[in-house]
Formats: C-alpha cells, structure tokens, sequence
C-alpha cells in the first residue's frame, strides 16, 4: 500500500474522531488539549501528505463507492494537492492560533462545540478540494456550509445574527443548487458523473450546454467565492465568526470556489470562448475596485477584512479571466503565466489574509474591540503579533519583499502579454485592466496603511488599547509562521512559483514555461539583499537621538483625541469616490420648532451598499409576486384539482405524441 | 569596466544633484515672485545641518517611525539607481523592470504614512491621509504611461525600453510616448507635492512657522517682538516661552538686542500709553506687562 495513500486515508479518519475527544474534553478538563493537538497533528499530515503526493508523484486514490449509493472516489493530482496543502498548511496555524484563542473566549460547552465542528469543517474542505467525483464534491461543498454556518452559531445568538446566518445558508444552497446544476448537465454526453468521465465528456459537449454549465458553474462558484454582486453574504458572515474561524474562511473556503472554477474552466471544458473569459475579468475588476473602496470605508477592522476578501478575489478573477482569453485565442504561454498568476494570488491571500483575521483576533481578545477608532498604539503593547502584522499589511498592499507583489507582478504581466493576441478587443481590454489592477493596489495600500496606522502606531484613541497585552504565544508563534512564509515567498519567489507553474502546466499542456516567470525569482533576491542590507548598515550607524514632545500647536501636549482616525483617514479617498458610497447622512436637530437653539444635535452617517436596495430588493419583490400569483390556483376546492391532474395528463400525452 | 564607471558616475549625478532640483523650483519661485531668493546650495547646506543634529523622537512612537525615514531613502536610492537618465544603462539596470520600480516607490511612501501616523500629531496624520490618495490615485496613469511604453519595446525592463526607443525612428515612437510623458509629467507634479495638486507652501504644511503680530525697532536699536493679546488661551504661555527663548538666542547669534513684548488688551486700557516707549519702560516694572516663563 502506498505511504501517501495510507496517509491521506489517516488523514481523513480523524476529523470524524474528534467528536468523542471534544466531548471527553468537556467531561474531563484535564483531558481538554487532547483534541485540538489531534487536529495540529490531522492539519500537518495533510502537508505531509502533499509534499509526500508531490515528491514521489504519485497520486492517491480512495475509492469508497462500493459503500456508498453514489460514485465517491478521492485522489490528488497535481491541482488537488496545491489546494490541499493550502488547506492544511493554513488550518495547522489556524489550530495552534485557537487552542488559547477558543479557551479563553468560550465556556466549556461552546470549546466542546467548536472542537467538534472545526475540524469537521477542515475536513469538508479537505473533500472539496480533493474530490474526483460529482458526488464526493458536493457532499463536502455542502457539508462546508454547515459546519461553517454552525461554527458561526457557536459564537453566539441575536436576531441581526440569525437574520445573517440566514442570508448566508440562502445564498450558500442556491449556489450549490447552480453547482450541482452544472455537473448534472454533464450527464447527457457522460456515463458517469466521476471526474475522468466528466473529462472524458467534455471534449465532445454540444455548445449550448457547454455554454451553460460553464455560466452556472461560475455562477455558484462565484457565490461562494463572493464575487459582486454575490458577496452580499461575506461581509455579514465573516465578522460574526469567532475569528480563527473567519480566517480558515476567507483563506481557505473562499480558496475552493477559486479551485472549482480552475476545474471546471480549465479541466472540464477545454474549448472555452474568449466571452467566458471577459466576462470573468470584469467580474473580477468590479469585485476588486469595489471591494477596496468598501473596504477603505470600514472601521471595524473584521468587515474591512471581509471586504478586502471581496476584492483579492477580484484580483484572483482578473488572473483567471486573462488565462481563459489565452486559452480562447490558443496562446498557451500567455494561459500558464495567467494562470499562475491567479492561483499565486490564491495562495498568497490564504497566507496573509489568515494572518491578518488572526491577527484581528489577537487585537480583539487584548483590547475586545475591533472598532479602528478606538484602537492605537498596539505595537509598542503586542509587539509580537503587530510586526507579524505588519507584514501581512505590506504582503496585501502588494509592496515588493512581501509576496502579495509576486502574483500582482504576474497578474501585470499577462496583461502586459494581452497586446500581443489577434484580437483588437484583447488588445485593448487587457493592457488598459492593468491600470484597474494599479488603482486596486494604490487603494489597498492606502487602505492597510490606514489599519495599521490607526491601531498599531501612535497612541491609544481608548482605555482598552491603552491596557493591552500580548496574546498566549501560541498566538503570536501562528501569526508568525504565517508572516515568516508571507517575506520568504516575497524575497524567494522561486518557493511559490516553481510548484505552481508544474500545477498550471499539468492543467494547460504545452512545453515552455513563460520566461515571465524566472524573471522575478532571478531579481528579487539581489533586490531584497541591496534593500535590507542598506537598511540595515543605515539603521547601523549610530545616531543621537533626542526623546521629545511634538508640537502640539502651543498646547501642553497631543491628546489622543487630536489623531487622526481612521475615519478621518479615509475621508479624502471617500470624498474622491463618494458616488460609490452613497453615504446617507442625517442631521437631526432637537427640538424641530428651535433651529437656532438646538437643545441637541446628532449626526448620524449610515453608509448602504446599494445593490441591496436596486438588485435583491427587486429581485426578492419579484418572486414574492410570482408567488402569490401562483398561489391563486390553490383554491382548496378538490374538483379544481381534479381538473389540474386532467390538464397534465392530457398535455403530457400531447408531448409524448408530438415526440413520437 | 567602462561601463560600470559610467553607470556609478550617472548613478552619482542622478542622486546627487537631486537638491538641486528643489534650489532650481525655489529659484525660478522667486524670480516670478520677484524677489531675490536664496543660494543654489542652500539646500545642501540644509542636509548637511540637519543629518548632523540629532533624531527627534517623540515619546510614544515605536521602533517603526526611526525606520520608516531609513526604508524610504533605500528604497528611493535603489529605484534610482534602476533607472537609465543620461546612458542607456543603469546600475541595477538587470532589475530595472517597470512594475518592481513603481511599486519600489509605494514601498517607501508606505512606510513613510505609517511613520507619520506614528507620531500621532493630527498634522502628520492628515499629510499621511493626503499622500495615500494621491499615490493611491496617481499609480494608475504612472502604470498605464508606462504600459504603454513597454507594450511598445515588448519589454519590461526600462533599459532594454530605454535602449529600444533610441534605435527607432523619432517619428514612429512620438506620438505614443509624448501622451505618455504627459501622463508622467502630471504624476510627477502630484506625487512630489507640488501645485495645484498640493501646496508645499501652505502654512498648515509649516507647523513650527511663528509670525508675530509685529516687529518694532527703537531708538536704541533694540529690536522688539510684539504680540497683542486679548484673551489669555491655554497655548499663551508656552508662545511667550518659545518667543523669549528666541530673542535670548538671536540676541546672543547676532549681537543685536532682540526683546519680546506682549501687550494684553487688559494692560492697554490700564496704562493708556501714547508712545511704544512708554511701553517698553514699563516692560520690567509694571506686573501686567511681565512676562511670566
């Protein structure tokens, strides 16, 4: 028996043991560590697994149909495992990141419950990404949006929660109901609904149903990837969630809608038109621009998070969208750096954006706020997880040393590469995109410039950020694996993009790597050494320096409500793009009848996104009317229904004979 | 080996000559404002006086604003030294590509907005919020200037387009890189903060600038620094300690007696003088003029 085979095989068998050890945690304290170390260990055999899959090449089967009613085989090619190890990598520090987060934020019975569904919710993931079967794959997508969706009821109970859950849960089935839709329309040309046969039909596909399992498919992928306008879910979600769990969700869940659509755009069907691939780019491009601009309004920093999600996924849509161009206008170069440039994103999103939900955790248990405005100061007070932190902040601003450059740098040079198709369209689209891609980046760096700034520097804005103190290690040590892989990848491309062009080439055959991708491995490490070495020999040179109080424009001295907020922050940029914002102000003045002697005044600033209001508002009226439209033929009247049997057959047989 | 002497000379000039952009600007500044303005080297004299004073630092900033000064001087200093000026090599020429120098630059200012928001002054943080939207809105025009020109050399590296461009017609490349130099052009004004984009003269921009009300020299020759005041706010003695600091120092620097005077509104009307000597007389000896440090 294969070693990577019995791996995996442990690998998937202890997730369903937690249970039992969650719930000997709960009886018996003493006993309470058992089960999150198992998960560590479950998370590092998953790495052990790939990097074992990947080195040998060989490529591990499960094949359980014999025990199931439904065809449910697991393996690991070259794509399954990238996704995989992205899964385990970031679980194992998720999981070290939640033994003292979950303790010290959870009683007993809520520790026991988290402990159950986490690694439940590890292991969906794990499915999803390692299925090669119709079936395997939608029982672990759904099973991903129940555990989530329970690890979130977990935190805690109130009607704006449930109402969230609830749009959540609605959102998550009507994009597997699209999923499913989409494997199903397979079923025609294949005989089975198993990964090889569904490749085996794709080839021969009829072009309608082509068309439309690829526009379902990207439909229910983009739901969960929360692309706009079906992000509506994400930024409701994610900051509800105890927030190790919204980081293995915006890292990791998000990853596998990313890793669907990869499938199914570039495994399942292999004659894609150029139209397929505009249409990802502008989704992406919407995504991206809106996403950071929402996010540069946010204060409390989980939703901005969440927000930034909405628009890394964007930048993730624009790789793909370039590669599908490609791969239309058959310039498999092009395709591979495109496609390497997406999935590096991917990648690099699951390293920093988990550091960064974490390190929002870390803030929250010191301070236990999240509101920007009333943090500050933090990295002088937690200086282990703000320098972790900080990193991440530069990797997703897309600063080069830090690896969020690597996949924008990609992502540039396949549009770059746009100019050179024979297609005019192509031609313009692509190179003007990385002028989207530029404002995305100057706005994400001017977002987490602001984060950064308003919470970790400067002086407290309030009592708690005053008081706090670094986390248990074991939350900064987390924080900092991840920051650690974030700067080696920035200064040592070759670690990211060596495994990822072997994944792009085994999904678009062709013979040469684009030269594209040795440029940045050949460069970024002279460039990094010059960078910090003159840093450093300039932070060498010993210098006087004098403790002193800023000008505080003739006051005793700064308070610190003379900051800048991060409010305040954002207000250029808001006033730059406040069509996007619509923000509703209202200024109340008390009493009505005495303007000019207000009693008091309050201002109160609410900003909407407006697809609420002008795409689901009309859409949820629309249903509700057809509904009670249909609803007048439910009289109760038992001959009414007589005569709707009666008028069903009759048109069936008419079918039937038209058929015939 | 020549070539490396000729990259380091460039490389020099190009670094070394930046100061005296800014004495250029200040000069021609001056001369539509007609007035006579100051040397051309005054700026080097500046940066030679402040590397030799020490670093302030106020008490509650981190490590992170002494490094931020440092990470945008390198990062300055090396995409310098990646682009070709007057050769059509560079010293870092082999790392000269377009995307790695724009984003180079945002490395620095990023650091240099967080240093600014470190030191927790509202005045550092609106010039931290200021810069992030114009870097934020001119990086788009900069990368699609610059797309352009590289779409054209099929080359990312600015030495290899710098290299391209000069062995092409004049004619065939004009049109595509003069919108393009126009494009940079206006990214440059904003990014260096220059008007209309930015007012580097605005007095907010000038936090430690002190105007008096008014100036005064008597018979004696005694220069006087007047300030009028009608209510005493909770900023008033720290103004009188600065400006009684100042005149003890430009007295002792320039030999000239300097005094300050404040005149309250209070010590106006009991006084009623009808001569500025009958103030300054009265300076030492009635307690409503005294200065209290």
């Amino acid at each position: 028996m294969q070693l990577t085979r019995l791996l995996l095989n442990l690998h998937l068998a202890i997730p369903v043991a937690m249970p039992l050890l969650a719930l000997l945690g709960w009886r018996y304290p003493r006993f309470r560590r058992l089960g999150p170390i198992l998960l560590l260990v479950f998370t590092l055999v998953g790495v052990v697994t790939t990097v074992l899959s990947w080195r040998t090449g060989q490529s591990p089967v499960i094949d359980l149909s014999r025990i199931l009613p439904f065809p449910f085989i697991l393996t690991l090619d070259r794509l399954s495992s990238l996704f995989l190890f992205l899964v385990s990598a970031v679980s194992a520090a998720t999981t070290l990141f939640s033994i003292p987060y979950v303790e010290r934020h959870y009683s007993a019975g809520r520790q026991a419950w988290i402990w159950t569904f986490l690694p439940l919710f590890i292991l969906s993931m794990v499915l999803v990404v390692t299925a090669a079967s119709a079936f395997a794959f939608l029982f672990g997508w759904e099973l991903m949006t129940v555990f989530s969706a329970a690890l979130v009821a977990v935190d805690g109970d109130s009607p704006e929660r449930r109402h969230n859950l609830l749009i959540y849960l609605l959102m998550m089935h009507a994009g597997a109901a699209a999923v499913a839709a989409s494997f199903f329309l397979y079923l025609p040309s294949a005989h089975g609904l198993t990964f090889a046969e569904i490749r085996a039909a794709g080839a021969n596909l009829p072009g309608h149903s082509a068309i439309a399992i690829y526009l379902l498919a990207l439909l229910g992928f983009s739901t969960k990837a929360g692309v706009i306008p079906v992000h509506l879910w994400l930024p409701r979600t994610h900051p509800i969630a105890p927030s190790p769990v919204s980081a293995l969700m915006s890292a990791v869940m998000l990853k596998t809608a990313v890793y669907g659509l990869v499938r199914f755009g570039f495994d399942f069907l292999p004659h894609p038109a150029a139209w397929w691939g505009y249409l990802v780019l502008l989704a992406g491009m919407v995504s991206s621009v809106l996403g950071i601009l929402y996010a540069l309004g946010e204060r409390d920093i989980k939703r901005l998070l969440a927000y930034s999600s909405v628009e890394n996924i964007g930048i993730i849509y624009l790789g793909l969208g370039a590669a599908l161009i490609f791969r239309a206008y058959e310039a498999p170069v092009w395709a591979i750096l495109a496609l390497v440039a997406a999935l590096g994103h991917t990648v690099d999103h699951a390293l920093f954006k988990s550091l960064l939900f974490m390190g929002a955790g870390s803030v929250s248990a010191a301070t236990h706020t999240l509101n920007l405005d009333e943090l500050g100061g933090l990295l002088s007070r937690m200086p282990y997880t703000g320098t972790s932190l900080l990193v991440a902040c530069c990797s997703i601003a897309g600063l080069p040393l830090f690896n969020g450059f690597i996949s924008e740098w990609l992502t540039f040079r396949s549009f770059l590469a746009g100019a050179t198709l024979p297609s005019t369209l192509a031609q313009i689209v692509l190179p003007l995109s990385a002028g989207g891609l530029a404002l995305v980046g100057g706005l994400s760096a001017a977002c987490f410039m602001g984060l950064f700034g308003t919470a970790f520097l400067g002086r407290p804005r309030g009592v708690e950020a005053k008081s706090a103190v670094e986390a248990p290690w074991a939350m900064p040590f987390a924080t900092g694996v991840l920051a650690l892989a974030c700067a080696s990848v920035g200064v040592y491309p070759a670690l990211l993009l060596r495994p990822l062009s072997l994944v792009a080439n085994s999904l678009i055959p062709y013979a040469n790597a684009p030269q594209e991708l040795s440029v940045l491995p050949r460069l970024l490490p002279i460039l990094s050494l010059c960078v910090l070495g003159a840093v450093l020999i300039a932070l060498a040179i010993p210098r006087v320096i004098r403790v002193t109080a800023i000008w505080a424009c003739g006051l005793p001295q700064i308070s610190p409500r003379m900051e800048y907020t991060a409010t305040a922050f954002s207000k250029p940029l808001r006033s730059v793009f406040a069509t996007v914002y619509k923000a509703d102000r209202k200024i109340e003045v008390l009493p009505a009848d005495q303007p000019y002697f207000p009693v008091t005044v309050s201002y109160r600033s609410v900003r909407t996104t407006s697809f609420e209001r002008s795409l689901y508002r009309p859409a949820v009226d629309a249903i509700v009317a057809a509904a009670n439209q249909i609803r007048r033929l439910h009289t109760g009247n038992v001959q009414m229904y007589l005569l709707y049997i009666f008028l069903t057959l009759v048109s069936l047989l008419v079918v039937v004979k038209a058929l015939r | 080996m020549t070539t490396i002497a000729v990259n380091v000379l460039q490389y020099l000039v190009l670094v070394l000559s930046a100061p005296l952009l800014r004495a250029l600007i200040a000069r021609i500044k001056a001369t539509i404002q007609r007035r006579q303005g100051s040397n051309l080297w005054r700026p080097y004299a500046d940066l030679l006086k402040l590397f030799r004073k020490e670093d302030l630092v106020p008490p509650t900033a981190s490590p992170l604003f002494r490094l931020a000064p440092t990470v945008l001087t390198v990062s300055t200093l090396v995409t310098a030294a990646m682009v070709p000026t007057v050769y059509q090599s560079a010293l870092l020429g082999f790392a000269g590509d377009f995307i790695v120098l724009v984003y180079l630059l945002a490395l620095g200012r990023f650091f240099m907005g967080l240093g600014a928001l470190d030191g927790s002054s509202s005045f550092a943080g609106m010039g931290a919020s200021r810069e992030a939207m114009v870097s934020a809105l001119a990086e788009a025009p900069l990368f699609l200037g610059l797309v352009a020109v590289a779409i054209l050399a099929r080359e990312g590296n600015i030495v290899e387009i710098a290299r391209w461009t000069l062995t092409q017609n004049f004619f065939d490349v004009s049109a595509v890189h003069a919108v393009a130099f126009v494009a940079l052009a206006i990214v440059a004004i904003a990014e260096t903060g220059r008007m209309p984009v930015d007012n580097p003269t605005d007095p907010a921009m000038n936090l430690r600038s002190y105007y008096p009300d008014f100036i005064a020299m008597d018979e004696k020759g005694t220069r006087w620094i007047l300030e009028t005041k009608g209510a005493e706010t909770g900023d008033v003695p720290y103004k009188d300690a600065a400006a009684t600091q100042w005149c003890e120092n430009a007295t002792a620097l320039t030999g000239k007696k300097w005094m300050y005077l404040k005149v309250q509104q209070k010590a106006f009307e009991t006084l009623q003088p009808t001569k500025f000597a009958h103030l300054t007389a009265l300076r030492n000896s009635a307690p409503i003029l005294k200065v209290n440090v």
